[in-house]
């Protein structure tokens, strides 16, 4: 008698686990996807900013339209690699594909950027200056939201490899999350001042 | 702020309702299981003389105690198993339901709509703003708010909400969620969410075990045995759950129709949201299947459990309906086809940058549906009228203020108060606790700021901007410290909004902190620490912390921390709490103090408001300010009808000496959020004296 009682309850308690367990990692994956979200948006504004900026210096930079050319054909690769990583969010080849779009458009930019060095024209022009401090600033807003979306990747991760999880994780659909290498690299072209 | 107070002090009774309501359940649960065993024992004979069955049953009480020992047992488990599930506050819960949060920066129109729409009411009331989070798969009209207090909150509305209600009917809705959150709702349907897990969720899982959804690998018939008995228990299970539910919580649904109209002074708009979800063919119906947990969070019935009248979690929409709308004849609304109402010029969503983001100056930004790119980019321009209704705009263009409210703000202060004081007293300051002003004025904010609140980097980065002082040596210093302990890029963003930011008077600062809330509650834990260490070092370096500094770390902490406290009990009266009551008036009549001999008086003044407690006044010293932030934490532990007397106490502490300075206001607006009374933002014409003020309530630092 007490037998069965022991063993309806067990049952229970296994299930009421399970539930409990299902949820959290439900929470936890949202979470990432959220994370990714506002990834997206920085990178799309950024995508905006592009052409603007190429349209500003193709007057100056007249025979370097090869290197403008490139720099489109590169953004507009990473707008669609960041459209397919948007919709599978944490997909670890859809991430993949999005690093390297981007680390195209990264060479062709510091093309564009280091030649305005050479062109005092160029770096003078006020509308210039205020296209690439907004680069910059949204570059380093894709930097500080991939850290919060890889560190909400990891909790995840953990959680779906921790004891309790790891057995039914494979059952209910829940697949490792990717996380996601550097892409921005503002701080490369921008040099600490301390001075104010 | 009596009502207030009153209605938070129900919400705790219901608190014991339900507690009341599971110890019934539980006991009724275990006969249903000790009446199961009975009859597999064969206990019950099928034929047998009446008198024989009831001595049969009665002797085999262990058995019963036993039953409804285990079954007790296993519901508390998993209800403290759910609770603590839940202490990260309301995004847990939309993140369950795999809703999107939406951020600061949205590139649709009408999310854009939505985010005016909650910060709008959230400055109006004084409130931080809560996080917010869209259902996109849901088209039926619908909304819940969730969280402990405050600090945690979140409003999660369907995407039929934003297509089929006007900005009226929207604002309404959102008004109906902020009540909830205010009036201490969400968290007793936390609490309530916590306690009927255990039963409710057997009758999930069994439903989804029989749906074999779940399952897509293999299926054979033993599982489907125990989904069978899973199922049948848990539908008991869910029968008394939900009775539960309709027993606590279906009654507040009213209360906050009623806050609704009151917060948007217009009767109309949460009327017409809720006619229209009666004329939806989809109504308020969502299709996910978790919404059974979570349905007396929503603003109408989700349709998961049962449409029984007394099982429901929601009173009947028609009775709501006429409580608001005496005239309502039956006749709801069949909402039109396509967008309810079409994009105004400040929701169009952002194109792409243009060449002159920085040159734009506020003056441009008053809709004027023909400027271009440079007027749709703006953010919102928050102006006294908070671009609620037309009614507001021509009120204050009139110079009319609603009834009750004193002359307040530089704007519109006909009796030309000197620069030294505001006219209020204790009674003009009370009223405001607790209610939503949406005429009240609000601080004007560049747009540079507010775009800065949006995002979570710029987010740090004004906060940290916000700390950096404006003495040029210290500056230098505390930029040292951003670059080491939050690297270069945050340095540099928080230099980029440092001139804005002297240029923002100190109600305007503040006023960012709870601007910002939501963008800094993004962030991930790492690097919460990071910005939590940052700003802690930025406040010690210049070797004395201000009441504004003190104040603003103190809010952005009660976003950060996951702090266990919120969940406790708040059930002390004012004798627990004596010690921290002392030092917070203490505190109070010191700062602002006119002359050394108010002090001591004030104190008299507001301690004849506390009966039952004597209070002795702590001497002026470096260590009463932070002592102020500490006992903050501590006084979370009164329940409503004390922290109401304690809020009286204090407000009349601070008018007592005729004179009401900004400190005293930064410090009463700290104990207001506290204690989860939201006080809105009182303009003072104290901005010009700000820089005296300053030096003279420094404390040094020990």
């Amino acid at each position: 008698m007490y037998i069965a009682i022991g063993v309806i309850a067990s049952i229970v308690c296994v299930s009421l686990l399970v539930v409990a367990v299902y949820n959290g990692l439900v929470t936890r994956r949202n979470r990432y996807k959220n994370a990714y979200a506002q990834i997206d948006v920085q990178l799309k504004r950024r995508y905006d900013l592009i052409p603007n900026l190429v349209e500003a210096v193709r007057g100056y930079l007249k025979h370097e339209a090869g290197t403008l050319e490139a720099v489109i054909q590169a953004r507009n690769s990473a707008y669609g690699a960041a459209q397919r990583a948007a919709e599978r969010a944490g997909d670890p080849e859809a991430l993949r594909s999005l690093v390297n779009a981007e680390a195209a458009l990264h060479s062709g930019l510091t093309r564009i950027l280091a030649l305005s060095e050479s062109y005092p024209e160029l770096k003078g022009s006020q509308a210039i200056r205020d296209l690439t401090e907004e680069l910059t600033t949204t570059e380093n807003r894709v930097a500080f939201a991939r850290q919060a979306y890889n560190d909400c990747v990891t909790n995840y991760n953990t959680a779906r490899e921790t004891f309790p999880a790891v057995v039914i994780a494979g059952s209910f659909g829940f697949e490792t999350a990717g996380l996601l290498e550097a892409i921005d690299h503002a701080a490369e072209r921008q040099a600490p001042r301390v001075a104010l | 702020m009596r009502d207030f107070f009153e209605h938070q002090a129900i919400a705790l009774r219901r608190t014991r309702l339900l507690l009341l309501c599971m110890v019934l359940s539980v006991i009724a649960l275990g006969s249903v299981v000790f009446g199961a065993l009975c009859c597999v024992r064969g206990l019950l004979l099928i034929r047998v003389p009446d008198s024989v069955e009831l001595p049969t049953m009665l002797q085999k009480w262990p058995l019963f105690l036993w039953s409804v020992g285990i079954t007790g047992a296993l519901v508390a488990l998993a209800g403290i198993f759910r609770t603590l599930s839940l202490r990260e506050g309301g995004s847990v819960l939309a993140e369950m339901l795999d809703a999107r949060l939406v951020s600061g920066q949205p590139q649709d129109g009408l999310d854009r709509r939505l985010l005016n729409v909650v910060s709008e009411m959230a400055l109006a009331a004084g409130t931080p703003v809560p996080q917010v989070y869209m259902l996109d798969l849901e088209p039926s009209i619908n909304a819940f708010a969730a969280g402990w207090d405050l600090g945690d909150s979140v409003i999660c509305v369907t995407r039929g909400c934003l297509h089929k209600l006007t900005r009226s009917e929207l604002q309404g809705v959102v008004a109906h969620e902020f009540s909830h959150i205010l009036h201490g709702d969400a968290r007793l349907n936390l609490r309530l969410m916590g306690a009927v897990f255990g039963m409710v969720s057997l009758g999930l899982l069994g439903k989804q075990l029989l749906r074999g959804s779940a399952w897509s690998t293999r299926r054979d018939a033993s599982l489907v045995v125990v989904g069978g008995a899973l199922a049948t228990l848990g539908a008991l299970g869910g029968l008394f759950g939900n009775l539960v539910k309709a027993a606590v919580s279906r009654q507040r649904e009213y209360l906050a129709d009623a806050a609704a109209v009151q917060y948007t002074r217009d009767p109309e708009g949460i009327s017409r949201a809720l006619k229209k979800i009666g004329g939806f063919v989809l109504g308020a119906r969502l299709s996910t299947v978790r919404a059974d947990e979570v349905e007396h969070f929503f603003l109408e019935d989700t349709g998961s459990t049962s449409s029984w009248t007394w099982l429901t979690t929601h009173p009947p929409l028609s009775e709501r309906i006429r409580r608001l709308d005496p005239s309502f004849d039956g006749q709801f609304i069949a909402p039109a086809e396509g967008l309810a109402e079409a994009l105004g010029p400040r929701e169009r969503s952002t194109p792409p940058a243009h060449t002159h983001t920085f040159t734009r100056d506020a003056s441009a930004e008053l809709g004027d549906p023909s400027c271009g790119p440079e007027l749709a980019t703006a953010a919102l321009p928050l102006t006294a009228t908070a671009g609620t209704s037309a009614r507001g705009a021509i009120a204050h263009a009139a110079g009319a203020l609603p009834p009750g409210l004193p002359g307040l703000g530089v704007a519109h202060n006909s009796n030309g108060a000197g620069a030294g004081a505001l006219p209020l007293t204790a009674a003009d300051v009370l009223p405001m606790i607790g209610t939503s002003h949406a005429e009240v004025a609000t601080p004007e904010l560049e747009p540079v700021l507010q775009q800065a609140c949006e995002n979570s980097f710029s987010a740090c980065g004004l906060v940290l901007a916000l700390l950096v002082s404006a003495d040029t040596r210290v500056a230098l210093h505390q930029a040292r410290q951003i670059l080491v302990l939050a690297g270069p890029e945050l340095l540099a963003e928080a230099q980029r909004l440092h001139p804005a930011v002297l240029r923002a008077s100190r109600l305007a600062r503040l006023t960012l902190a709870t601007l910002a809330a939501p963008a800094l509650r993004a962030l991930s834990p790492a690097q919460k620490l990071v910005e939590r260490r940052t700003v802690a070092a930025l406040i010690a370096e210049d070797g004395s912390t201000s009441v504004f500094e003190l104040v603003l770390s103190y809010m952005l902490t009660v976003h950060w921390q996951k702090r266990p406290r919120h969940m406790a009990k708040r059930s002390a009266g004012l004798p627990a709490c004596h010690a921290a009551i002392q030092l917070v008036l203490s505190c109070l009549v010191h700062t602002g103090a006119a002359f050394d001999d108010c002090a001591p008086r004030a104190l008299q003044d507001a301690a004849a408001r506390l009966p039952g407690l004597t209070l002795s006044l702590l001497p002026q010293n470096p260590r009463l300010l932070s002592g102020f932030i500490t006992a903050l934490d501590e006084l979370q532990a009164l329940r409503p009808t004390a922290r109401a007397a304690l809020i009286e106490a204090c407000a009349h502490a601070v008018v007592a000496d005729g004179r009401v300075t900004e400190d005293e206001l930064t410090l009463l607006r700290a104990l207001c959020l506290a204690l989860d009374a939201p006080l809105p933002p009182l303009e003072s014409p104290l901005e010009q004296s700000s820089a005296g003020s300053d030096a003279a309530s420094r404390l040094q630092a020990v």
